[in-house]
């Protein structure tokens, strides 16, 4: 077990982390993009604001400003929201994947959108994801994950969904004729 | 959208008849409607897959390229209508229910978080069947180690790491001490009887069959731990103050409880395992609770001893809040302040009485601050009140009680009036749940008072929410342990509306279709009729997709008069009664007569989704036969017709007819007119129109464009087609074709537009009402829809300056438009 976060924890979101459970919302909903002309996979992250608020909560770090979003959202999604998830150091429990680059937010009524993107530019999509995000509030959670590029003929791939128990999943890119 | 045929809008859309062909224009329009058979071809292996047997109209039909039938009736999946149940989704001229009135004494010990009780049970048999043992619930055994709801849950995901408050989840439930202790279950002269506990249930068996219309009591003793709300997770319990030493207390499934026993499923014995909550008996209840003196309790139903309990100042503030317009302190902040200290080691009885309720719970806390609202309800006034800890503040005072009157005021309208005598909202350690007459409700502020825009509109939500559930599940008592959807999804649905009459632009989380789009076309689901421990992705399932189904019910399907009378009638049908799907559903059909089993066929039985797609359009126009016109169009034609390339580059080169002029003939010369009409054809078509009507004749004249527009169901769901046609004299209106357009083929349309006017642009579901998942393929001709992604990043290269400049651009344009459409679309019938 790792502990992480709890320094910037307060009452509020601890108190609330026990207890969202009745009339869940307990969704996020992901649309990714592979853009082979970038190189980049570009991603809006569709969020519960009362979800946002307990993540700022738990793992925004001290004295970050509204200014410095990309201080604790691209650390967090680095963490958490893994493409590629490879395993680090000589204990294997830390993962890493791509690294991000922070494009901003936008508030869409009681939901939000994170938009950020893969910072290095690279030739093959990503092939994989791994998500803990969220699941520390409550295990029921479901991330949602519609990958935007067309299969041959126009149709969209089948949305990818991770949960608690299923946390890794492939991720197949279409590839443009 | 598919590529292809999206180039001939200009296509010459009529054969070439002679005149004396005699043109007629059905035969015009149909000679040149080209097959997209093999399109169909395609789909087949999409189609939706049957749910019965080979006999059955779902079943797969090899003779037809879609071969299911999505208008097929449901009947052959809906119970057979009775006297219990009419077959118009009313209570039937023998429908019965069970009743149980109960009497419980029950102590909150304080200081070891513990329930010791006393229930006693008047069970009345008004089945006209003969009943040999009782069923009880006993929901709290699920907290034991060995319940089924510990057993069968799953493994969550360890690697990489966890976090605390998840492994102290865990570590909490395995070691806490829950479940009912049963002292003793007797008959009403304290003889012992038999009696089986079987997981969460308990069958007590009677000395003597209960014959119809005849009546038993029994009392349990019994006592339970109470479960620490904070660390497992529980539909009640308990929270601690560290800082003050006190708790609050939600105390609910608290007492041994009579399962249902109804005329559609028996006994009503199913497991609890959490998830799927519960029904009961309508009865009343007398309840005594006795907690230590100096706590504040509130409950199901009127307070009678208040004069025992509560101090004259506490009563006199409550008369006044009566007739008060805001809520008025009973208990105030500063006075649940300083009872936090106090410690008297004596007890007081506070004692309820509730009457035609199906459950009953209660909350209990030195912390509590109270304050109530008379809201009037017909003519009766009902008492909204919150009770919460000074922690609340400022936020609950402002909004819980409020929130509480404006959902009776909504929900009363849709429904029927709030029956009862008060509406209570508790502050504590559940997030959100209903009971009768009260529920619990979690968002609170910061520490330091303030409190975000999500906190806010998160409490009134859930209050809203809460209080709703009166009316769903706890008034018209449907089964929440099979059916999740029929309060939850009725709920949200109503909880949209009344979010929505909150304040414009309410931040509602359900209920807009464009909400549900991302879970429905989605994997990992299942459909909406599923058992409530079998669905999958519970909030999506059984609150999103069944409130935005009714949304998109009421204002694209129904419309608002029809949907809101049918909805009305099956809550006041229902009201105190048990309906099943198939009642709500009937009842829906039967009052607003439009035929909906498609409707419940692809939302509540299915999982497939919708996405329209336009994909292809052609042009026809009358061909009157003239040969003088025909000519003058061909002429024309030609005369458009943009050189090649090589005819460019071959201007002025010097032909060899040109230096050896022996080589033209009448074929080169001026005189030679290949289209030139011949006084014969002139003739016969004249003898044409000497034989026609003078309507048909003026029907040739006429200058009318016919389009038809090919849809094609790439998600499967079918749904009515909402179109924006745009004109190329800038105007433009809405078409709405029903469903229905799809049934005999649901795999794609096509669909004939009779104008004047050109079409220039096509737009499918411009307002976003029926969840189109993918608009992409919405428009005609193909629009390239930049990804959220891009146009977010488009947005933020602006400066403010550049993005006022083209606010006010896109404002003039949006402006001089509507000018040009609002009459088109406000007097624009639906087509069909």
């Amino acid at each position: 077990m790792m502990v992480h976060g709890f320094s910037t924890a307060s009452t509020v979101c601890t108190y609330l982390a026990a207890l969202l459970l009745m009339h869940p919302v307990h969704e996020t909903v992901c649309e990714m993009e592979w853009d082979p002309q970038r190189g980049r996979v570009e991603i809006a992250l569709r969020l519960d604001r009362l979800d946002e608020q307990w993540i700022e909560h738990r793992y925004r770090t001290a004295g970050a400003d509204k200014e410095t979003e990309q201080d604790w959202h691209v650390p967090l999604l680095e963490k958490q929201f893994l493409l590629d998830p490879v395993s680090e150091g000589d204990s294997k429990k830390q993962l890493s994947g791509r690294p991000y680059r922070w494009i901003g937010r936008k508030e869409d009524g009681a939901h939000v959108w994170w938009f950020f993107e893969t910072a290095k530019q690279t030739d093959e999509a990503p092939k994989s994801i791994q998500t803990r995000l969220l699941f520390d509030r409550h295990s029921d959670y479901t991330h949602r994950i519609q990958i935007l590029n067309k299969l041959p003929g126009g149709a969209a791939p089948k949305a990818v969904v991770l949960t608690e128990q299923r946390p890794k999943q492939a991720l197949t890119f279409p590839v443009a004729p | 959208m598919c590529g292809f045929g999206f180039g001939r809008l200009e296509l010459p859309a009529f054969s070439c008849l002679t005149p004396a062909a005699k043109p007629r224009l059905a035969v015009i329009l149909n000679c040149t409607r080209p097959l997209l058979a093999a399109i169909c071809v395609s789909f087949c292996s999409c189609c939706w897959m049957p749910l019965a047997t080979a006999q059955s109209p779902e079943a797969p039909n090899r003779k037809h390229q879609d071969p299911s039938d999505k208008f097929a009736q449901l009947d052959p999946w809906w119970p057979t209508p009775g006297d219990q149940r009419i077959a118009s989704g009313a209570p039937g001229p023998a429908y019965w229910q069970q009743r149980a009135d109960y009497e419980i004494d029950v102590t909150l010990d304080d200081q070891t978080q513990r329930i010791i009780g006393s229930a006693r049970i008047d069970y009345h048999n008004q089945s006209p069947h003969t009943l040999s043992y009782v069923w009880v619930q006993l929901d709290q055994n699920r907290f034991r180690s060995d319940a089924d709801d510990a057993l069968t849950e799953t493994a969550p995901s360890l690697q990489p790491r966890i976090s605390f408050s998840h492994m102290k989840s865990i570590l909490a439930r395995r070691s806490f001490d829950g479940g009912y202790r049963i002292k003793s279950v007797t008959d009403a002269q304290g003889k012992p009887l038999p009696h089986k506990i079987a997981g969460t249930m308990m069958r007590i068996d009677l000395p003597e069959p209960l014959a119809p219309e005849t009546g038993t009591q029994f009392v349990i003793d019994y006592s339970y731990n109470i479960v620490n709300g904070k660390t497992i997770r529980a539909r009640s319990g308990y929270e601690f103050f560290e800082e003050d030493k006190n708790h609050i207390y939600e105390i609910a499934q608290w007492f041994p409880r009579v399962a249902s026993y109804t005329d559609f499923g028996g006994w009503q014995n199913k497991p609890f395992l959490g998830r799927g909550e519960f029904t009961l008996e309508l009865g009343d209840y007398r309840v005594r609770i006795t907690a230590p003196s100096e706590m504040v309790v509130t409950a199901t139903g009127t307070l009678t001893n208040s004069e025992e309990v509560l101090t004259p100042q506490w009563r006199e503030r409550l008369e006044r809040a009566k007739t008060a317009d805001k809520p008025v302190f009973v208990v105030t902040p500063e006075e649940a302040k300083a009872n936090e200290s106090v410690r008297t080691e004596t007890t007081k009885t506070w004692t309820f009485d509730a009457k035609n309720v199906r459950d009953f719970a209660f909350a209990a806390s030195r912390k509590f601050i109270w304050d109530a609202m008379g809201t009037e309800v017909g003519s009766d006034t009902v008492m909204a009140m919150s009770f919460y800890p000074n922690e609340a503040e400022p936020l609950w005072s402002k909004y819980s009680t409020e929130a509480i009157a404006h959902t009776l005021d909504v929900y009363g309208r849709y429904s029927f009036e709030y029956p009862y005598e008060v509406a209570i909202s508790v502050n504590g350690p559940v997030y959100g749940m209903e009971y009768p007459m009260i529920c619990f409700n979690g968002p609170r502020p910061e520490d330091d008072g303030t409190y975000s825009k999500a906190t806010k509109y998160g409490l009134i939500s859930v209050v809203i929410h809460e209080v709703g559930h009166n009316f769903f599940p706890m008034i018209v008592n449907s089964d929440e342990r099979q059916w999740t959807w029929m309060d939850e999804g009725l709920n949200t649905f109503l909880q949209y509306l009344a979010e929505q009459e909150w304040e414009e632009g309410y931040p509602s989380r359900r209920g807009d279709p464009e909400k549900i789009v991302a879970y429905m076309r989605g994997g990992n689901q299942r459909p909406i009729m599923t058992g409530s421990e079998e669905i999958l992705q519970f909030g999506n399932n059984a609150y999103g997709k069944p409130a935005t189904a009714l949304n998109i019910l009421r204002e694209t399907i129904l419309g608002r008069e029809l949907f809101d009378f049918a909805f009305r009638e099956y809550a006041r049908r229902w009201k105190f009664k048990r309906p099943t799907p198939s009642d709500f559903f009937r009842t829906m059909e039967d009052a607003s007569a439009i035929d909906l089993d498609w409707f419940w066929r692809g939302w509540f039985y299915g999982t497939e989704h919708v996405d329209i797609a336009i994909d292809d359009v052609e042009l026809y126009q009358i061909d009157s036969g003239d040969p003088d016109e025909k000519a003058e169009r061909e002429r024309q034609e030609k005369d458009r017709r943009e050189p090649t390339l090589s005819e460019t580059r071959n201007e002025g080169l010097k032909r060899r007819i040109d230096w050896q002029p022996g080589l033209k003939d009448f074929y080169n010369s001026p005189e030679y007119d290949e289209l030139k009409v011949e006084e014969e054809d002139r003739k016969s078509f004249q003898k044409f129109l000497d034989g026609l009507t003078s309507d048909e004749r003026a029907l040739l004249r006429r200058t009318t464009n016919f389009y038809v527009v090919d849809f094609r169901n790439v998600g499967g769901l079918v749904m009515p087609i909402v179109l924006r046609v745009h004109y190329a004299d800038s105007t433009s209106e809405m078409m709405q074709f029903p469903a229905q357009i799809w049934r005999h083929n649901s795999k794609q349309v096509g669909k004939l537009i009779v104008t004047d006017k050109e079409i220039v642009r096509l737009e499918l579901d411009p307002r976003r009402q029926t969840a189109d998942t993918d608009e992409s393929n919405n428009h005609w001709p193909e629009k390239l829809v930049p990804s959220r992604f891009k146009l977010f990043k488009d947005e933020k290269k602006k400066n403010a300056m550049q993005k006022a400049a083209q606010d006010e651009k896109q404002a003039d344009k949006e402006n001089g438009a509507e000018e040009k459409k609002s009459d088109d679309d406000d007097k624009v019938e639906p087509v069909e």
